[in-house]
């Protein structure tokens, strides 16, 4: 069952869609490495994850079921 | 004791004066409030490369903003002598010119609200998964950058 990753801000220009589906990897190590070999615009771009709507500080296990989000840098206010 | 319940702090479009101007007014009941302080973001018509921002279309992840606006609001309680909090952040098309942003905080004495109100804006800028994409008057855009 592949991994659905919601993608923001600029982030969608560059992958092209608002929702990515990519195979699921044991952790955040293997989605980046998922991601930029899917996406390679990717490895440009300054971006963090957010995992079950929290942002990861450092790489972690995917829990199952795990709701997955790029984010680029915030710019709201 | 403050509210806890997550509230929903996004609005279509501007933020309208007469809303800010109601805001205010229905506080006029709340007789233990001795200050108020007000933060209005207002979109501004920057210039780039000869090109003038029209508008800003904002986009967010929504349930994670309204988790760690959350988050927010219980420091802010916690650090200063609040009576209430009010935050409201467009989603969407706002004009240069039109409100997006209306932080709001009351209380007692004057220097709770300010104090918070100039904290909260600062973190809303820093913590919220909002993003603003500048639309030229020649339609093209850029990604908004804070600092």
């Amino acid at each position: 069952m592949k991994l659905k990753i919601q993608v923001f801000g600029q982030l969608e220009e560059v992958v092209g869609q608002k929702v990515i589906e990519i195979e699921p990897g044991a952790d955040t190590a293997e989605l980046k490495k998922q991601l930029i070999r899917n996406y390679p615009g990717l490895g440009k771009e300054v971006f963090r994850i957010a995992v079950n709507s929290e942002l990861i500080s450092s790489d972690i296990n995917l829990p199952p079921d795990a709701v997955i989000a790029l984010l680029p840098p915030f710019s709201g206010g | 004791m403050p509210e806890r319940k997550v509230k929903n702090i996004f609005t279509d479009g501007r933020i309208t004066e007469e809303f800010i101007a109601s805001s205010i007014a229905k506080h006029q009941v709340k007789t233990g409030i001795g200050g108020h302080s007000i933060f209005l973001g207002q979109v501004r018509a920057d210039v780039v490369d000869d090109k003038t921002v029209a508008a800003i279309d904002y986009t967010s992840y929504q349930d994670m903003a309204l988790k760690q606006m959350d988050l927010i609001r219980e420091d802010i309680f916690a650090k200063y002598e609040l009576s209430c909090m009010h935050v409201h952040h467009s989603l969407g098309m706002v004009k240069a010119g039109e409100i997006c942003l209306f932080v709001f905080t009351s209380s007692k004495h004057r220097r709770a609200a300010i104090e918070a109100c100039s904290e909260t804006v600062e973190r809303i800028k820093a913590e919220l998964p909002v993003w603003g994409r500048e639309i030229f008057a020649d339609e093209t855009h850029q990604w908004k950058k804070n600092n």
